[in-house]
């Protein structure tokens, strides 16, 4: 700890007008305000504030993701710690790039989307891939907009979607059968293309053509799939995680539960070919994941509580529509970039009713 | 009735229950201008004044109100500076209070010897107006459909309803007696409204107010904001539904009646305040009878003055920088301190926090009910743009929505920020409080009012 201050201390001159790196501020910022927590007076009311910040807010979301990734850890062996090592630096890079152009600080947001953009990929996919999905979902989904905190898409989806379909053969052909033996395959399993990936069917894909994978299998994981998306479990101790602290809105996820559940029970009974029980959607593919860290993402959501709602039955109901009646097999994506678009409106009639409220109040005072 | 929003933080060093009396100092100082009324002195530099003589006058709508003087002595006049407003000092000669109005009985009193009395008194301007927020008409030319006393304190560091009632409820009780004259019908309702109808003191209120059925006890949930006097009547208009927009709802505070009692029973000037002195700078937090014009200086320990210590008068979510020669007005409960540094804690976000209390329960306290103890005047975090967690929304307690009219302002389109209602934010100061992206939301949404209010008067 000291020694930190003191190297913080002792380049801080460089940094400062005049030094050399002075264009680097917001990295040295950066560095100083991660190690040693910011203090600044307050100038007007209320003088005293809560203790929560962004940086909090953002470490808990990286907790409540720490089962999802030792479960990936676990099925995926080693290549995960490469996908995010890949994922970090190159989007970290264009983070840095926009804060030193913008001369704004560098924000915390990145490092949830660093985190979850590889968690969202298929295990074999190559580290160029990642590297140009990470870059391209920060650049097109973020910083064009304005950076976190006035983007209108999820950027790990974005970068996710872009790779979807500038390079759909290899993003279908790029699974790995899980198993922990990877861990005794080093460092073949640590190549720049995974060896073993090969074109393996998800359970949703299975699904389609009537093969049901066991519900224990999905509960847990064992199954082929996104990196962090394949156990139910893991990813439903991380929600939990989320929901107790308060991070997440319980409004998306249960309106996205509850319209997915009932939607999926409804249509099943109809179409029971077509449409997979309730049970079987809510634990395949990358619904679970979404709905608990993509769709609570605030920034990319509806502002308004009530509208939060509004957002989850939407991505639950188009979640299970994409799936059953497109031609894809996973719509979770599809389903919160559209939510994304929607948000705007969703909160826009919110305002419109509240406005409504307003004039009556007015009368009163 | 029903609180929409709203918070409270555990947080320690709130004042004690018990009321000390602070000794009267050498010399009171006392603004002409206080509470946003100005007054013009009544007497001449040098000359002598009697306990409760008025010093000063100021014009208020139909009809003028009294400063009395809280203590007799001679009078030095000040003139203001471009900062500061005219005061007078009172060189005290004797500390003795005695009645110097007319004493009446209660129910023996009728509206205008009420009002006349309660001006000369200087007690008036305790009374509020829900709708402004200011102080009703002398002329009778407004009169109030129903009266809300409010008996819940809950802005930590601001002085207790509840303790004073404790202290002073024979008075109180007194005080209430008077109120039902004010009203418009002799049929409208005096709402008391209480955190727990089984609190004792609230029990005994009861009871003694149970012969009259226009008093009636309500409660309220203890959170911040349940004092305001616009909270008090939002929520007594959803509770009460023959209310119309037209109706008058004035609304009092313990202390308010309490003054009323002393001034109409027994011929008492305003001349002294309970003030609560608290907040993590100081030791021995409690409440303190002070005789107005005390000089905070001989008030407060030395050490609330010091460099690293910031004063504040009011509450934790409104009270604003305390002047340090400046000295207790008639609308003064309370005074606190806190530290105005913070140490940078290594790795602090990742800190367990049993020792800090959030609106979001993620920090250890959640878990074992901790208090704050690391309140001080920073923002602890960094200025980031609004991210959209809505916890500004959860707490606003006029139902607005802050994180859109942020975001309305941010690109400047005040009309549409008006539409949305921020005329109607009562600047409570919650929404800033818990924003995790420490947007000054309070301080802008003030700024936008006063814009709008200079553009109306254009
Ligand atoms: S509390 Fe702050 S960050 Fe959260 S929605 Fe409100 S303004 Fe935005
Ligand atoms: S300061 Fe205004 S907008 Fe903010 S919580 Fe209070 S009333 Fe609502």
């Amino acid at each position: 700890m000291k020694l930190i201050k003191n190297i913080l201390h002792s380049v801080r001159p460089l940094f400062e007008e005049g030094g050399k790196l002075r264009a680097m501020l917001p990295v040295y910022q950066a560095a100083d305000n991660f190690f040693f927590s910011h203090v600044e007076e307050t100038t007007c009311a209320p003088y005293g504030r809560d203790p929560i910040d962004i940086k909090r807010y953002m470490t808990l979301v990286i907790v409540a993701l720490m089962p999802a990734f030792l479960a990936s850890l676990y099925f995926f062996g080693p290549r995960v710690l490469l996908l995010m090592l890949v994922s970090y630096v190159a989007g970290g890079l264009i983070e840095v790039l926009f804060a030193i152009v913008r001369k704004e600080e560098i924000n915390e947001g990145f490092l949830v989307t660093g985190f979850i953009f590889p968690l969202i990929l298929p295990p074999g996919i190559p580290l160029w891939m990642v590297a140009l999905g990470s870059i391209f979902g920060v650049l097109v989904g973020k910083e064009i907009f304005g950076g976190t905190g006035r983007n209108l898409f999820n950027a790990a989806l974005v970068g996710r979607c872009f790779l979807a379909f500038a390079y759909p053969a290899r993003m279908t052909a790029t699974w790995i059968a899980p198993g922990p033996e990877k861990w005794l395959q080093l460092p073949g399993s640590l190549a720049a293309s995974a060896p073993d990936a090969v074109t393996l069917a998800t359970p949703l894909g299975l699904a389609k053509s009537g093969v049901m994978t066991a519900p224990l299998d999905l509960l847990v994981g064992n199954i082929s799939g996104c990196v962090g998306e394949t156990s139910a479990l893991a990813i439903l101790i991380g929600g939990v995680i989320l929901l107790l602290t308060g991070v997440a809105n319980w409004r998306t996820m249960a309106g996205g539960m509850a319209s997915m559940t009932l939607l999926a029970w409804v249509l099943n009974l109809i179409w029971p070919a077509q449409v997979a029980p309730p049970g079987f959607q809510l634990l395949a593919g990358g619904w679970m994941f979404g709905i608990v860290f993509m769709a609570t993402d605030p920034v990319t959501g509806p502002a308004t509580l009530s509208a939060k709602w509004a957002y989850g039955i939407l991505i639950g109901t188009l979640t299970v529509l994409i799936r059953s009646y497109s031609g894809f097999v996973e719509g979770t994506m599809f389903a919160i970039l559209f939510g994304n678009i929607c948000a705007p409106l969703m909160d826009e009639v919110v305002i419109r009713l509240r406005i409504r409220r307003c004039a009556a109040e007015r009368a009163c005072s | 009735m029903k609180l929409q929003g709203g918070y409270l933080p555990n947080i320690p060093g709130r004042p004690s229950s018990d009321i000390q009396d602070a000794a009267v100092p050498e010399r009171l100082d006392i603004a002409l201008r206080q509470g946003g009324v100005v007054y013009a002195p009544a007497v001449a530099d040098g000359t002598p004044v009697a306990f409760g003589a008025p010093l000063a006058w100021a014009d208020a709508t139909g009809g003028r109100i009294a400063l009395p003087a809280p203590a007799a002595g001679i009078v030095r006049l000040l003139p203001g500076t471009k900062s500061t407003a005219p005061r007078l000092l009172i060189e005290v000669s004797s500390t003795a209070v005695k009645p110097t109005g007319k004493r009446y009985k209660p129910g023996k009193a009728n509206a205008k010897q009420i009002r006349e009395a309660l001006a000369a008194g200087g007690v008036w301007p305790l009374i509020r107006k829900s709708k402004t927020g200011t102080m009703p008409p002398l002329d009778g030319s407004e009169l109030p459909t129903c009266l809300i006393v409010n008996l819940i304190s809950t802005e930590p560091f601001r002085a207790d309803g509840q303790s004073i009632l404790h202290a002073d409820r024979a008075r109180i009780e007194t005080g209430l007696m008077f109120l039902p004259s004010l009203l418009k019908a002799q049929d409208g309702r005096i709402h008391l409204v209480v955190e727990k109808v089984t609190d004792p003191d609230a029990q005994a209120l009861s009871l003694t107010l149970a012969k009259d059925s226009r008093f009636k006890l309500e409660t309220l949930p203890a959170r911040y904001p349940a004092e305001h006097p616009t909270v008090l009547a939002r929520a007594l208009r959803r509770h009460d539904r023959t209310l119309t927009p037209a109706d008058s709802i004035w609304v009092l505070d313990a202390q308010a009646v309490l003054a009323i009692g002393a001034c109409l029973a027994d011929g008492m000037p305003l001349h002294e305040r309970i003030v609560a002195t608290g907040g993590p700078g100081v030791a021995n937090p409690c409440h303190r009878r002070v005789r107005i014009g005390t000089p905070l200086r001989s008030l407060l320990p030395p050490s609330v003055f010091a460099d690293t210590t910031r004063l504040l008068k009011g509450g934790l979510f409104t009270g604003t920088p305390a002047v340090p020669d400046s000295a207790i007005e008639s609308l003064d409960d309370g005074f606190f301190a806190m530290p105005n540094t913070g140490e940078r804690e290594f790795l602090g976000f990742v800190h367990p926090g049993f020792d800090r209390v959030s609106a979001l329960p993620c920090f250890g306290s959640a878990l074992t009910g901790a208090d704050d103890r690391h309140l001080t005047a920073t923002l602890r975090g960094e200025r980031r743009p609004c991210v959209a967690c809505g916890l500004c929304e959860k707490v606003c307690p006029i139902e607005l929505l802050p994180q859109i009219l942020h975001r309305y302002l941010y690109r400047d389109a005040i009309d549409q920020a008006q539409a949305a209602g921020v005329d109607l934010c009562i600047g409570c100061g919650l929404c800033s409080y818990v924003c995790p992206s420490k947007i000054e939301l309070r301080q802008q949404f003030a700024d936008v009012q006063t814009r709008l209010r200079e553009e109306q008067t254009l």
